[in-house]
This record gives C-alpha cells, sequence and structure tokens, in this order.
C-alpha cells in the first residue's frame, strides 16, 4: 500500500481524489499556484507546496518542479486527475525514471492512443468498428478527392493529434475540399505543432457514448458500461448520464464487448474510456481513448456501486481489479451536470470574479464535487468549471427530476453561470424523452432553450424590499434576528444612498 | 414612503418600487399595479427566504449588489437589475430608458491587451470596434459606446489589465435630441 500520494492537479478533481486517498490511510500531497493558496483543494490535503507562478505553464504543467516536490516530499506515486499532465507521456515516463508510480496507463499507451491516426488503425485492427475514412498523404489531393467520393460527403477533416474541435473542419462539397485540408492542417500546426490531417465520414445525428473500462497487470480487462455524454457545447461535454437512454440490452452488450476488446488490443492498464459514436441507426464506431479518469466519472461510479479511484490506486500498486465483470451491473439512473462560470447567452463566455454567494444543494441522492467555495475567486487562469452536480435516482424521470430540484436550490452570485441553463435543458420535451445527439444545441438554440424568470413584479419587489432592509443598516438589524446584515459590506453601497 | 427605482437587464425602462414598514416587520411593497405583504427572514448575510403574509408563499432569496449592479436570486433563477438613483435619473433626464450614455471603455474581465484600433483625438462612430483583448483564451472586441471623439487611451497593447480598469475614454457627441 501506498503511504504517501502526490495529486498533480487542482480544483474538484484533486479534493475528490484527496477523499479516497484519505479513506485508504494515505497521506495526500497537494501542490498549488499562489492564486490557489486558500483553494479547498489545499485545505484538504495533508501537505501541501506552492508552486511559484501563476501560468498553467509555470504551475500545474510544471514536470519538472512537480517531480521536484514529489522527490522532496517522499512520494511512492502521482495521481494526475484529468486535464493537465494526465495524458502527457513523457510525464509519466519522467515519473518511471524517478522511480514514482504513475497512476494511470503506461506512456506506450498514452502515447499510441493520443494520435488519432495510430489510435483508429489499431482499432481497425482489432475488429473494433471505426468511422469510415481516409489517412495518407495529405499533399495528393487527387487521391484524397477520391477517398472523399467513395466516403459520400458531408465528410469531416480532422487533425490527427486534435481535441476540442481543433483543426476540423466540415466539408458538404467537393469544391470545399482543398481549403478546408488547408484550413485544418494550419490550424492543427498552429495548436499542436503537427499538421497531419485525415477523412472521416461525417455522421449525421450522432450520440456520443462512452464505455468505461479498467484493466490491471494480471491481464483482467473490464468495462463498467456506458455513459451518454451527447449533450455538449463548444465540443464540451456539460450533461453525462448512464445509463444512456439509447441502449437496448444487447446494443449495451455489444459495445460493451468492443469497448474490451479495444482495450485488450492496447494492452490497456488503469481506468480509461473507449469513445464511440452511434448513429441513428443504431452502428456505433470508435472515436477514440481517453487514457485518463474522466471528469464525467461520478455517473458510472454511482450505477455501479464502485470507487473508481480506489480501483485505480489497487491497480496501480500491481493488485487485481477489485471486481470482475460478473461483480457489475448498472443499478439506477445518474446524470451529471458541469456547472461552469460562463454566460450561455453570450456566446458561453467565461465568468470571473468572487463567488460572493455560493450554496451548494445536497439531500440523498446528490453529490456535488466542487473546488470552490463562497468568498473564492474564479480567475482567467484556469478552466472556469465551479463543479459537478450528480444525482442518483431509481430510474431516468426520477434522476431528472431531482437535478432539476437540485439545479434551482443551487445559488451563485457573484460570477455569472450556466446553472438556470442546465435546468432548462434538463426540462426540454426533447432532453425529457432522450431524443439527444451532439447537435442538440445547434437544434435548440440557447435563446429557445431558456426560460424568462416567470414572476418579474414579485423579483422587484424582493429585491427592493431586501435593499431597504440592508440600507437601514443597524436599524433593522436590531429589529430582525440577522447579525449579519450589519456587517455586511454592500449595506454602503453607494448606490442607495440619497435614494 | 420610501421609493426604489430598478431596472430589469434588457429592459427599456425603470420600474419604481414603493415600500412601507408595517407592524410586525412586514413591509408593504407596491410594483407597478400590484401590492405585496412580504416578510424577510435574513439567514445568511446575502440572503434567506421571503414570506408573502398575503399568500402564505415562502420564497427563498440571495441578493448581491455591487455598484448599482443589483443580482438577485430567486427559485433558481437570477434577476439581475440595475439601480437607478435620484441622481441618476436627474443626469439622465426623464427620457425613456434613463440610459448612461457614458463614454468609458472599462475591461470586462481581466485579460490582455492584444490590439488598440485608435489614437487619442479620432473620431469615431458608435458600435466600431476600439481594441481587441484576449482572456481565458478567447478574443473579445470591444467597442465605442457612443459617438464622438476618442480623449484617452490608458492602455498599451500586451498589458495585462484588471476587470473594470478604465481602457478608453471617448467623449460623447452633442446629443441631438437635448436640443430644444
Amino acid at each position: 500500500m501506498f503511504r504517501k500520494v502526490l495529486i498533480a492537479n487542482r480544483g474538484e478533481i484533486a479534493v475528490r481524489i484527496t477523499q479516497t486517498l484519505q479513506e485508504m490511510g494515505i497521506n495526500v500531497v497537494a501542490i498549488y499556484a499562489e492564486a490557489d493558496a486558500k483553494a479547498p483543494h489545499v485545505a484538504t490535503a495533508d501537505e501541501a507546496y506552492p508552486l511559484s507562478g501563476q501560468t498553467p505553464s509555470e504551475t500545474y504543467l510544471n514536470v519538472e518542479k512537480i517531480l521536484g516536490i514529489a522527490k522532496s516530499a517522499g512520494v511512492e506515486a502521482i495521481h494526475p486527475g484529468y486535464g493537465f499532465l494526465s495524458e502527457n507521456a513523457n510525464f509519466a515516463k519522467a515519473c518511471q525514471a524517478a522511480g514514482i508510480t504513475f497512476i494511470g496507463p503506461s506512456p506506450e499507451v498514452i502515447t499510441a492512443m493520443g494520435d488519432k491516426i495510430i489510435a483508429k488503425a489499431a482499432m481497425e485492427k482489432a475488429g473494433v468498428p471505426v468511422v469510415p475514412g481516409w489517412t495518407g498523404d495529405a499533399t495528393r489531393i487527387d487521391e484524397i478527392k477520391q477517398a472523399a467520393e467513395k466516403i459520400g460527403y458531408p465528410v469531416l477533416v480532422k487533425a490527427a493529434a486534435g481535441g476540442g474541435g481543433k483543426g476540423m473542419r466540415l466539408v458538404h462539397e467537393p469544391e470545399e475540399l482543398q481549403a478546408a485540408l488547408e484550413g485544418a492542417a494550419r490550424e492543427a500546426k498552429k495548436a499542436f505543432g503537427d499538421d497531419r490531417i485525415f477523412l472521416e465520414k461525417y455522421v449525421t445525428r450522432p450520440r456520443h457514448i462512452e464505455f468505461q473500462i479498467f484493466g490491471d497487470s494480471h491481464g483482467n480487462v473490464v468495462h463498467l458500461f456506458e455513459r451518454e455524454c451527447s449533450i455538449q457545447r463548444r465540443h464540451q461535454k456539460i450533461i453525462e448520464e448512464s445509463p444512456s437512454p439509447a441502449l437496448t440490452p444487447e446494443l449495451r452488450e455489444q459495445m460493451g464487448s468492443a469497448a474490451i476488446k479495444a482495450a485488450q488490443a492496447i494492452g490497456y492498464t488503469n481506468a480509461g474510456t473507449v469513445e464511440f459514436i452511434l448513429d441513428v441507426d443504431n452502428r456505433f464506431y470508435f472515436l477514440e481513448v481517453n487514457t485518463r479518469l474522466q471528469v464525467e466519472h461520478p455517473v458510472t461510479e454511482w450505477v455501479t456501486h464502485q470507487d473508481l479511484v480506489r480501483a485505480q490506486l489497487y491497480v496501480a500498486m500491481g493488485q487485481p481489479l477489485p471486481f470482475t465483470q460478473a461483480d457489475l451491473s448498472q443499478d439506477g439512473h445518474s446524470i451529471e451536470c458541469r456547472v461552469y462560470a460562463e454566460d450561455p447567452q453570450n456566446n458561453f463566455l467565461p465568468s470571473t470574479g468572487t463567488l460572493h454567494v455560493y450554496h451548494e444543494p445536497s439531500g440523498p441522492g446528490i453529490r456535488v464535487d466542487s473546488g470552490v467555495q463562497e468568498g473564492g475567486a474564479v480567475t482567467v487562469h484556469y478552466d472556469p468549471m465551479l463543479s459537478k452536480l450528480i444525482v442518483w435516482a431509481k430510474n431516468r424521470d426520477a434522476a431528472m427530476e431531482k437535478m432539476l430540484w437540485a439545479l434551482s436550490h443551487y445559488p451563485v452570485l457573484g460570477v455569472t453561470t450556466n446553472i438556470a441553463f442546465l435546468h432548462d435543458i434538463i426540462a426540454h420535451p426533447a432532453f425529457q424523452s432522450g431524443d439527444i445527439d451532439t447537435h442538440f444545441l445547434e437544434r435548440y438554440p440557447v435563446r429557445d432553450i431558456l426560460s424568462q424568470g416567470e414572476n418579474q413584479s414579485m423579483s422587484l419587489a424582493i429585491a427592493a424590499a431586501a435593499l431597504s432592509q440592508s440600507s437601514k443598516a443597524g436599524a433593522a438589524t436590531q429589529k430582525s434576528s440577522s447579525e449579519s446584515v450589519t456587517t455586511d459590506p454592500w449595506l454602503l453601497a453607494g448606490a442607495w444612498r440619497g435614494v | 414612503m420610501p421609493t426604489l427605482t430598478l431596472q430589469p437587464q434588457g429592459q427599456e425602462s425603470p420600474i419604481p418600487v414603493e415600500l412601507e414598514t408595517m407592524t410586525d416587520d412586514i413591509l408593504k411593497v407596491m410594483v407597478e399595479d400590484t401590492q405585496y405583504a412580504l416578510k424577510l427572514c435574513w439567514e445568511a448575510p446575502h440572503g434567506g427566504w421571503v414570506r408573502n403574509t398575503e399568500t402564505g408563499e415562502v420564497i427563498p432569496f440571495y441578493i448581491w449588489v455591487q455598484g448599482d449592479a443589483v443580482s438577485l436570486w430567486m427559485k433558481g433563477k437570477i434577476y439581475p437589475f440595475t439601480a437607478i438613483s435620484q441622481q441618476a435619473k436627474r443626469q439622465a433626464g426623464t427620457g425613456a430608458g434613463a440610459h448612461s450614455h457614458s463614454g468609458e471603455v472599462k475591461a470586462p474581465m481581466p485579460g490582455t491587451i492584444l490590439k488598440i484600433m485608435v489614437t487619442p483625438g479620432e473620431t469615431v462612430e458608435a458600435n466600431v470596434p476600439l481594441l481587441i483583448m484576449e482572456s481565458m483564451k478567447m478574443e473579445m472586441t470591444l467597442t465605442t459606446p457612443t459617438a464622438g471623439t476618442v480623449t484617452k487611451v490608458l492602455c498599451e497593447e500586451g498589458q495585462l489589465v484588471e476587470m473594470n480598469t478604465l481602457l478608453i475614454s471617448v467623449a460623447p457627441e452633442k446629443d441631438e435630441s437635448d436640443v430644444p
């Protein structure tokens, strides 16, 4: 058993990993950028060390500094979380070289799966269905044109090193192809330093369905069923659920087997995710393998009643997986919403500022994984995700009801959030009926989804009443039972003087 | 009877709200033609719940005020208002909107100034690009709030600025509608 583990991450995922490690009696070493000195991931750790600097490359992406702290603190392993260094094969190698266990798959697997062309070829060889497409020398325009005709328009031009929609172009007509190839290569070169591109059939109305996989060093590989992550904005998932309303038991079985085949083909160890797209005719195709613990892992944890971080630790220590395929089943329904500091009405522009009011909902069947607290700041330096709100109930309808309740009991003031928007997506008839795909937010634009506050008159009355009580300061406080009103900084807000 | 004037964000006109304290801390609140009798219970520095004493309805709320911006959280929705003070109303005249034609361009969020497109003394139309800034790896273009003359450029390209930093001042051109 490890005695001490460093978490090379911040925010909610660092807090979440800390909990499991401490449950297991393992001491947690946190690292933090200056701006995070008071963050929950630091406060909950057993030891914490500062990384000087502010930018990610100076801090949570700085391999040298992080390994330096790991060595001097005497840790036996590093958990990378997600993002930052989690899919950086060089970091995994550097850990190995330093005699520290990297909690994740081998550097070789990370490298192979990080390259979309290599990954796709490996899966095709293993008999996993892949999206029809073409790879080759991108300068041979005639060959590419022929390939595109054969695949059938529309086609997608994608970057080998791609991700986040960068280096991706949708091509409807042969005439658009050349410009798209050049544009995608240019963008990929700029974003990833790698201009290799490939073609893929464009699947209309695709659902994003991924399977959680887990392998150990004893040759065991299992899957922990699916997560449907079709609700996305800017190519990023915002709502995930398990089970998927689209899968029949037969289809689930087929996709699960394909996911295991994929994992075995590459000798996968530790936690990973095999992503598929599912078309309207229930044909599924391999998309990519994510070699990390996913953001949306809690929905899997809840329906399978397993702790994925705990299993990651066992596997990293060389022990066999704590479950077999036969031990695993899906119980009930779980939904996760990613709560972001961003403005859905302004093209999802990130919002920064102080969380002056921040109260998480709680109750039976509600889990909030968060790395922020009231009074904390949302800065420009990191991803503006505040928390993940996860619910569980017996079935999808009950889970949706619970999620709607939780989202409407989650006050956040000081930054703009997507909470009301998430609420209105869950309440949308198409979501309710499970009629979703990755183009949901194109079919139903934000302004059509967002409902207006129904009771403007009452909101005005309450706002004015609250303001008037506060501005009476001392007098109001003595009469009411609240002490906090007098200490309130905004009592003295100039706007209300002399009104 | 005090009157507070609030302008719901995205709406043209401000709405006056009249308040009167009754017995037992009940507030009589008049919004346009509707009258409420409300009792507030503060549970936290910035919120609690309101009881509508006539209907018995209980409504949780949180409120945050920054300058003249008021945000109310009520039943899972955010209601943003601008607080209109008497002074501001007098300045803006009695016309619709009480819309401020301030020519100050401030940073909407912290970020880096990428490009400045104007120089002091330049005459500009309304809604033309003034500068481009980058924040959280996204670019945004700030435009002139009003037609007029650029009086000050207070930032330079490459500079890292905090939120609400005054970046550019534009002196509004004389408003034709003010002429009697």
